[in-house]
C-alpha cells in the first residue's frame, strides 16, 4: 500500500491549529502548540489543511541544514526553492516521469475543468485565467502521447446519472440520489454516513471514467492494448490521489488511473523541464476523448454538475435543446453552503440540492435518514466552491483573499461554458460517437462493467 | 521617531503566516512561483516557537541603531522613518548579526543563491500600500504597529495607572 496522501510533517507544524479550522470533517487532532496528527478514519482526503498551512521550513530556521533532505523525502528536488511546508500531499511526480520514460507504454493524459482556470496561476497570471489551449499544448510537451480531457468523461457522466436519476425515480429506487463525481464527498458518506451508501450514485467519477474508457475505447482507437496504456490523470484535488488508489476502480486487473498529479505538480513538472506555459501556443485536446461541452466543464464549480444535468434532462425528455437550464437554486439564511430549486421533468417534479462544502451536508444528511428529505437529487462538492477550491490548487499564500480567488476561477469556467459551441453533454458529438459506436446506451452492458461501481467497500481503509 | 512592529505573545498562535506574508510581500509576483533557480524564500520576521510562547520577531528599527554603527560597507542606513540595507552593498560580514540587541538580522546562504550572502531584516514593508504585510495577514491580531501616537497612548495610559497607584495604592 502506498504512502498516506496526505499528512502533516511533525518537525515543522507548530501546533496553530488553523488547519483545524478549514478541515470540513473534524479530522485534525492535537493540542495547541504542538505537532497535529490527521485521523485517518474521519479525513476525506480534501486536502484544505495543505493549503492553508503556513508553518514551513525557513532558510534561517535551525534544521534548515535538514531542507535537502526532507526535499528528497518528499519526492521533491533537492534545489527547489519553493517552501516546504508542515501540512502536504503525496507528490507522485517520480512515477509519473517513469511512465513518461518508459518506452512500453503509450501515455494518456486527462486534466480535470478546474485546472485550465488556475494553472496559469503558477505561472504569475491572475487566479481564474482561462487556459486550457496551453494546457493541452503544456502537456504534449511533457511528452504524454495522448492529450485527453476529463471534461469528454464528465460529459459521459451526465449521460449515466441523469439516466440512472430518471431510472430510480421510475422504478421506485432509492431517492433522493447523490452524486459520486467528488471522492472527498463519496469517502464522507462512507465513513462518517454508511447507512446512507445506497443513495450514492452508482457512476464512477469522471476521472474514473475517463481512466476505464482510456484503457478500453481509447486503447482500441489507437490499436493498443489496456496493458500497454499508462493513464495520468491532473487534477485539482488531493483526494483524487486516494480515488485512483481505491481496489475497485479497475476493470480486468488494470487500474483506470495509474497516477494523479495536482496542478502544483504538474507546474513543477513544467518548470523543471523550462516549459513556460505563458509562452506556449494554443493547441487543442486530442480526439475523441478530448473533446468536451459547457456542460462537463461547469463540472469544476459547485452547482455544475446539477446544472450540467438538466440541460441534458430537460433536451431529452422534452425534445427541446436548451442552451443553460434557466433553473435557479436558491441558498437561504438559514442554510449557508445549501441550495435548493425544483423543475418539471417528464411531467416530475424534480427537487434538487446543491450542497457547496461538506461543512454544510449535516442537516441535509440529517433530514435523509429520517426520512424527511423533501428532494430527489443532491450534488455535493466537498470543496467550498467545487474544485476550484480543491487541495490541489495552487497555494493561495496568507494575505491572498480567497474567496475572491475561487470566485475568478468559478468564473473562468463559466466563461469558458458559453464560449463553447456545444454546451449540452447529449450534444457532444465525440459523446454521441461514443455511445453509437462502443457503449450502445446509457447504463447498458459496457456503461455498467466499465462506468459504474459500488461505493463502500472501501471505508476506513485509508492508512 | 522610527515606526516599528511588535508582537503580542499572549495572542501568536504560531501559524507563521506573517513570515510567508512577509516574503510574499518582498517576492511579489514571484511569490508562489519560486522553484529551482528562481528567488529564494527568505522571510524578515521570525516566529519563535518555544514550549511556552510563541511569537514572531523582527527589527525594532532602533534609533541610534547598533547594526548601522557595525556595518563596514555602509550597507545599512535610516532616514528617519527605518532601518534599511542596501542589498547591493552588503557582502554578508554578519556584523550586524551579531550586534542586534533582538536578533531580528537574519544573514543566511540562502537555497537559490548559493552564492550570496545577505542580511534579511524588516522594512515595515515601505512599497507596500495598507503597511507591513505581517500586520495585515496575522489571523491573530498578534501584530501592533508601533508609532508615537501608539507608544504616546499606552505610556499615557501606564502613567495615569502609576498616578492612581501613588495617590490610591494598590486598588
Amino acid at each position: 500500500m502506498s504512502t498516506q496522501v496526505v499528512s502533516i510533517d511533525p518537525m515543522l507544524c507548530t501546533g496553530c491549529r488553523r488547519c483545524a479550522d478549514v478541515c470540513p470533517v473534524d479530522a485534525i487532532v492535537g493540542r495547541r502548540n504542538e505537532p497535529q496528527t490527521i485521523d485517518a478514519s474521519r479525513c476525506v482526503l480534501c486536502g484544505q489543511c495543505v493549503l492553508t498551512c503556513a508553518a514551513f521550513m525557513s532558510p534561517f530556521d535551525d534544521g534548515a541544514e535538514l531542507l535537502p533532505e526532507m526535499l528528497r523525502k518528499r519526492g521533491l528536488a533537492e534545489d527547489d526553492t519553493a517552501p516546504l511546508f508542515a501540512a502536504n500531499f503525496r507528490i507522485d511526480r517520480k512515477k509519473v516521469a517513469g511512465m513518461l520514460a518508459d518506452p512500453e507504454k503509450t501515455t494518456m493524459v486527462q486534466c480535470a475543468p478546474a485546472v485550465r482556470v488556475s494553472i496559469a496561476e503558477e505561472f504569475g497570471k491572475a487566479p481564474g485565467t482561462l487556459s486550457p489551449g496551453k494546457l493541452a499544448a503544456s502537456l504534449r510537451r511533457l511528452g504524454f502521447d495522448y492529450v485527453y480531457d476529463t471534461i469528454f468523461a464528465a460529459d459521459v457522466t451526465v449521460m449515466e446519472e441523469s439516466s440512472e436519476l430518471l431510472q430510480r425515480m421510475e422504478t421506485g429506487g432509492t431517492l433522493p440520489m447523490f452524486t459520486s463525481c467528488c471522492p472527498g464527498w463519496v469517502r464522507h458518506v462512507e465513513t462518517a454516513w454508511p447507512d446512507l451508501i445506497p443513495h450514492l450514485s452508482s457512476c464512477k467519477s469522471p476521472q474514473q471514467m475517463a481512466g476505464a474508457l482510456f484503457k478500453s475505447y481509447g486503447a482500441d482507437q489507437v490499436g493498443k492494448t489496456a496493458g500497454e496504456i499508462a493513464s495520468v490523470a491532473v487534477m485539482p484535488c488531493t483526494a483524487k490521489k486516494g480515488e485512483a488508489e481505491r481496489p475497485e476502480m479497475q476493470n480486468d486487473g488494470f487500474a483506470n488511473v495509474d497516477a494523479v498529479l495536482t496542478v502544483t505538480e504538474l507546474a513543477a513538472m513544467l518548470k523543471e523541464k523550462d516549459i513556460d506555459l505563458d509562452s506556449l501556443p494554443e493547441e487543442e485536446f486530442d480526439a475523441p476523448l478530448g473533446i468536451y461541452s459547457g456542460a462537463g466543464t461547469i463540472f469544476g464549480a459547485s452547482g455544475g454538475v446539477m446544472e450540467a444535468a438538466l440541460r441534458t434532462a430537460i433536451a431529452v425528455t422534452s425534445g427541446k435543446d436548451v442552451d443553460e437550464s434557466g433553473v435557479a437554486f436558491v441558498e437561504s439564511e438559514e442554510e449557508p453552503g445549501v441550495f435548493r430549486a425544483s423543475v418539471e421533468v417528464a411531467g416530475k417534479t424534480v427537487r434538487g440540492v446543491i450542497v457547496s462544502g461538506l461543512a454544510h451536508v449535516a442537516p441535509v444528511l440529517e433530514a435523509v435518514r429520517s426520512g424527511d428529505a423533501d428532494f430527489e437529487f443532491v450534488e455535493v462538492m466537498c470543496c467550498e466552491g467545487g474544485c476550484v477550491a480543491g487541495g490541489g490548487q495552487p497555494k493561495l499564500l496568507p494575505g491572498v483573499d480567497v474567496a475572491d480567488a475561487v470566485a475568478r476561477r468559478r468564473k473562468g469556467l463559466h466563461d469558458h461554458d458559453r464560449e463553447l459551441p456545444v454546451r449540452a453533454a447529449h450534444r457532444n458529438p465525440a459523446v454521441k460517437a461514443l455511445y453509437e459506436n462502443f457503449l450502445q446506451k446509457p447504463l447498458g452492458e459496457r456503461s455498467h462493467k466499465l462506468l459504474h461501481t459500488h461505493y463502500g467497500k472501501e471505508a476506513g481503509r485509508h492508512e | 521617531m522610527h515606526t516599528f512592529v511588535l508582537s503580542d505573545p499572549s495572542r501568536c498562535i504560531g501559524c507563521r503566516a506573517c513570515e510567508i506574508a512577509c516574503v510574499k510581500a518582498h517576492l511579489g509576483d514571484y511569490t508562489g512561483r519560486v522553484t529551482r533557480r528562481q528567488m529564494p524564500f527568505a522571510p524578515r520576521i521570525t516566529v519563535v516557537h518555544e514550549a511556552e510562547v510563541t511569537a514572531p520577531i523582527q527589527c525594532r528599527q532602533c534609533e541610534d541603531a547598533p547594526c548601522v554603527s557595525v556595518c563596514p560597507a555602509g550597507a545599512i542606513s535610516h532616514d528617519g522613518e527605518v532601518v534599511r540595507v542596501d542589498e547591493s552593498r552588503c557582502f554578508g560580514c554578519k556584523a550586524c548579526m551579531a550586534a542586534c540587541p533582538v536578533g531580528a538580522i537574519q544573514v543566511g546562504r540562502l537555497p537559490g543563491k548559493p552564492d550570496r550572502l545577505l542580511a534579511y531584516k524588516c522594512d515595515l514593508c515601505e512599497d507596500r500600500d495598507g503597511g507591513p504585510a505581517c500586520v495585515s495577514v496575522c489571523p491573530a491580531n498578534a501584530l501592533k504597529i508601533m508609532d508615537g501616537g501608539e507608544l504616546q497612548r499606552i505610556a499615557g495610559g501606564r502613567r495615569r495607572h502609576s498616578a492612581l497607584q501613588v495617590a490610591f495604592g494598590q486598588r
